[in-house]
């Protein structure tokens, strides 16, 4: 794909070499309006270098560029499950937090962009009860919003389908793919939602160990040497291959 | 792997040696984490900047309102226990040899000792189990990622609150103690109440006044400090969080009473 003179890439990264747990070396570029998926037999590895690639974990090497944040502003989103909203404050005041800290606007104004935010991913439950008494599904639309209050144009998610409501799924694909497509937005998404990948992906990284390879689309990957291995194995249903 | 190769005399001095420069290097250590805190917050604009001052308020209610009630009772308790003693034991002592005792011993001493007893107890153990159970259940590494300062957002603000809750507290203390427990023991032991009272407040003077704001200052950035520094040592385990609480705790009771030694001796 020839891209266009202002079309930047928002994610460059150039023989990237990941610390331990993530092995190999990865080379990829992610645009405005891409959703790429990462996937892989061990959640370690992908995860690590997904932390990585949003360069909160040093690489060994290569070179990584991400939108440039201004006066500190980070332009990244980051969902991980396992950095949860904070218990000390409501679902609102969490969503409101980036913007009341970079922005310094003031209550109200980061109150009404909060609830709007919240409106947009489709989170239907309430706004002032603190995260212990969410859903799994409400609190993984929290911290999409949280990740979102900023407006990053790229978004990073950790496995956001760690849902033991299969019904819940559909909600946050829908959310996940609206950010790609609708708000322009590159996403990296770590996930073994296979189902997920095989619908929207527009480009595969398969992580096996020291083994890292991308493929533009999940037809190239499903008939990549060693995948049928990882897809037969794969809890989720995998996609059929596509004539 | 060295160290299990040694003879059993010469790791046990090896413990002590290394526990000893951790002990050491403790009160350093801490100085710097509330240097950093402090500078951070600055450098985000301090009270100009209206997240700080929402934080920061928001701490200094939490710190100061709700041990209120009981340092006033312990206050009232100890101007009578102290008072009490003197004036029934040594009644030919005029208003004006005692009143500067009890203004050294209730106001200076005493005080702010009590009030940081009080202030460790509750705001210390409650800030310190909170922030670890963030570092814990992984929150505070959440808002690292959005970019947001641990030490501007959370440390400071505590550590100036209860900087400011115990200084206000120990003036409430001393206050209750001189005004209200030294009369209560004068008037059951000579029949007389205000005198004393009076006398003791006429005695303050400038150089112990600032003696008295400064020491307390620096007793609430100890308090708050250590139960910050301790809760983001917390790595893995939920054991680790009361481990955590009860180090602060101590450290920073030990180092509320060596402060207090320290300034006994300079000021004397």
């Amino acid at each position: 794909m020839n891209p266009a003179r202002n079309d930047r890439p928002l994610l460059l990264a150039e023989a990237l070499r990941p610390k331990p747990p993530a092995a190999g070396v990865l080379d990829i570029e992610c645009r405005r309006q891409t959703l790429t998926v990462m996937t892989g037999p061990r959640a370690d590895e992908t995860s690590a270098w997904l932390g990585t690639l949003a360069g909160f974990v040093p690489a060994v090497s290569g070179t990584l560029q991400l939108p440039e944040a201004a006066n500190g502003t980070p332009r990244i989103g980051y969902v991980d499950v396992a950095t949860p909203l904070l218990s000390t404050m409501d679902v609102r005041m969490n969503v409101m937090l980036p913007r009341l800290y970079h922005l310094g606007e003031t209550h109200g104004a980061a109150q009404r962009a909060a609830e709007k935010l919240l409106e947009r991913i489709g989170y239907a439950g309430p706004a002032d009860v603190p995260p212990a008494r969410l859903s799994p599904l409400e609190h993984r639309q929290a911290l999409l919003a949280r990740a979102l209050a900023l407006d990053p144009p790229l978004v990073f998610l950790d496995e956001p389908f760690t849902l033991g409501d299969v019904a819940c799924w559909e909600v946050l694909e829908n959310s996940i793919a609206a950010l790609s497509e609708n708000e322009q937005r590159a996403v990296v998404l770590v996930t073994r939602n296979l189902d997920f990948a095989a619908k929207v992906a527009d480009r595969l990284v398969h992580v096996d160990g020291d083994r890292v390879s991308v493929h533009d689309s999940w037809d190239a990957f499903a008939r990549a040497p060693g995948a049928s291995a990882f897809l037969d194995h794969t809890p989720f249903r995998a996609g059929e291959v596509r004539a | 792997m060295a160290d299990k190769a040694l003879p059993g005399w010469k790791s046990v001095t090896g413990w002590t040696g290394r526990r000893s420069f951790r002990l050491a290097g403790y009160p350093v250590d801490l100085s710097l984490f509330i240097a950093h805190a402090l500078r951070r917050w600055v450098a985000r604009g301090h009270l100009r900047d209206p997240l700080n001052r929402r934080m920061t308020m928001a701490q200094v209610l939490e710190a100061g309102v709700d041990p209120l009630p009981a340092i006033l009772i312990v206050g009232l308790l100890v101007g009578f226990s102290f008072a009490a003693p003197l004036v029934a034991l040594m009644p030919a002592l005029a208003e004006s040899e005692l009143a500067p005792l009890l203004l050294r011993v209730i106001g200076l001493e005493l005080g702010p000792l009590l009030t940081a007893t009080v202030l460790v107890g509750r705001a210390g153990r409650a800030m310190s189990v909170e922030l670890a159970n963030m570092q814990l259940h992984g929150e505070s590494r959440g808002l690292q990622r959005l970019g947001i300062d641990l030490y501007a957002f959370f440390a400071a603000p505590r550590v100036i609150a209860t900087a400011i809750a115990q200084l206000v507290l120990s003036t409430y203390f001393t206050t209750v103690a001189l005004v209200g427990g030294v009369p209560l023991a004068s008037l059951l032991y000579t029949g007389e109440s205000g005198g004393l009272a009076l006398a003791t407040l006429s005695a303050v003077e400038t150089g112990e006044l600032a003696v008295f704001i400064v020491k307390n200052l620096v007793f609430g950035l100890v308090i708050s400090g250590a139960a910050c520094f301790s809760a983001v040592q917390v790595r893995v385990a939920p054991t680790e969080v009361p481990q955590r609480a009860q180090q602060a705790a101590t450290n920073s009771l030990v180092l509320v009473f060596v402060i207090n030694a320290l300034v006994i001796g300079l000021t004397l």
